[in-house]
């Protein structure tokens, strides 16, 4: 049984990314404050052994952070792409209404219950494949109130 | 209403192991049959008997919450014109469930629609519908909706406290809420299914299933599908109810009238859905969402439907399509 999807796709305003606000990382420049470094003496002057000069580490922790944050947004598309399910991607609308840029398209997924329909002319055109007959008449039957059996 | 009742052993469907007992009667203007499985044909007359004590409630909530009789419970609600109104477990139950259904479906089900349901049924041009006498007027405008609440009082009744000019209308939000208090009646067979007029309230017996079929309001007597509900080990329920345009409509002064009112507008919804019928885990649950899909049309149901905590749908369309929220497949025979 297909699964169809909404011909007019409407766009839908899009969401802000959670996760992604700036991180409390030191600004460029500064200097951290290393154990490492040349005790002073108690009147203030060097100690006699200076620490060997470290490289900055700003840069390093940027890249990190950097690394982090593409690591971050390929998990959230691989998990955007495998929530549609499989056969979605097929039936992708052909026509209708182009996504606005910035926006995410709402996909109305459905599937014909019943052989030999399709969507209008106006939608996609697609090869239907017929269901399984029906059952014979079940004993109860759901139906719209007042309707005779 | 009160019909004929009639006991009589369900025939057997293809996907049905234990022995069913079965009453038939009428109720809430349509059918009512409440239907029970047992473990063996030894237990078939007890079955009856309870099938019967059941059948009786039903008629009785029916008879306090229906909008066609000036004593029942609810019209004499609404026709009390003071702020709060004292009201019986049995109202004051179904309203709080009223209450529930408004807000998981965003305001779509609505059950202070009397007045607008009552001018979509006059055949004179539309303009102010004063109604029955026994109801007071609502003021003009119809946004926002008015506001009301029900609040527990003494010796199990309830405070119901409104707007001036409410006036309530439980029809469909009546019937799947009695199904579902009707299946509970019957805990103590292995499994049970209540058919209030459509809504239909469901609990399957591990290695049984009941079959429920979906009417297809264009052919007498014809089925748009068939759902299959099994069992599980600790029981599995389910509720089934339809709702619709295609029985309830009339010709009015400015064109075909129907009784699904859209709150957003006051008026008969103009929808390109016929039918709904959805299947979820109470009878109530899903008669609010298959009316919500009818009152928000194709595209808005399909889309709403597919995130909505139900387990399938199947909708006709306007253009004779017969459509199904995707997981709907997996619980059709």
């Amino acid at each position: 049984m297909p699964i169809r999807t909404d011909p007019n796709p409407r766009p839908v305003a899009a969401a802000p990314v959670p996760g992604l606000a700036s991180s409390p990382e030191r600004p460029a420049g500064s200097v951290a404050p290393s154990a490492h470094a040349a005790p002073s003496g108690p009147s203030g002057r060097p100690a006699a052994r200076q620490a060997p000069r470290r490289p900055d580490p700003t840069t390093a922790r940027l890249a990190v952070a950097a690394g982090g944050i593409a690591t971050i947004s390929a998990l959230l598309a691989a998990i955007a792409s495998a929530a549609v399910p499989a056969g979605t991607a097929a039936a992708a609308p052909t026509t209708g209404t182009a996504a606005t840029p910035g926006s995410v398209q709402t996909i109305v997924k459905y599937v014909y219950v019943q052989p030999g329909q399709v969507n209008p002319s106006t939608g996609l055109a697609t090869v239907v494949t017929p269901p399984a007959p029906l059952q014979a008449p079940a004993p109860v039957v759901t139906r719209q109130s007042g309707a005779k059996p | 209403m009160i019909g004929a009742t009639a006991l009589a052993a369900a025939p057997a469907s293809p996907s049905a192991t234990l022995p069913r007992a079965v009453n038939r009667s009428r109720a809430m203007g349509g059918g009512l049959g409440v239907h029970v499985a047992v473990t063996d044909d030894t237990a078939l007359a007890t079955a009856e008997l309870d099938a019967a004590r059941v059948a009786a409630r039903v008629r009785a909530w029916a008879g306090r919450l229906t909008r066609h009789d000036a004593a029942s419970d609810l019209m004499r609600a609404n026709a009390d014109p003071g702020g709060a109104a004292l009201v019986r477990p049995t109202l004051a139950a179904a309203l709080r469930w009223a209450a529930d259904a408004a807000e998981m479906t965003g305001g779509i089900v609505d059950a202070t629609l009397l007045h607008e349901r009552l001018a979509a049924e006059m055949t004179a041009p539309a303009a102010p519908a004063p109604g029955p006498a026994y109801l007071p007027a609502r003021p003009g405008g119809l946004a926002p909706r008015p506001a009301w609440r029900v609040e527990t009082a003494r010796h199990g009744g309830a405070l119901l406290y409104r707007d001036p000019g409410v006036a309530f209308d439980l029809d469909g939000v009546a019937k799947g809420w009695i199904a579902d208090r009707a299946l509970a009646l019957l805990d103590r067979h292995p499994g049970a299914l209540v058919d209030a007029d459509g809504d239909i309230a469901v609990r399957s017996a591990e290695g049984d299933a009941w079959e429920v079929g979906v009417a297809d309001p264009r052919t007498p007597g014809a089925e748009l599908a068939v759902f299959v509900l099994p069992g599980a080990s600790l029981g599995a329920r389910y509720g089934l109810a339809t709702s619709g345009i295609s029985v309830h409509r009339w010709a009015g002064p400015d064109g075909e009238r129907h009784h699904l009112i859209d709150p957003r507008t006051g008026r008969p919804a103009a929808t390109d859905v016929v039918q709904a019928t959805v299947l979820a885990g109470s009878a109530r649950a899903a008669e609010a969402w298959a009316k919500t899909a009818v009152v928000l049309g194709l595209v808005a149901a399909l889309n709403v439907l597919d995130r909505a905590p139900i387990l399938g749908a199947i909708l006709l369309a306007s253009d004779g399509r017969v459509l199904a929220v995707p997981r709907t497949t997996r619980w059709l025979a």
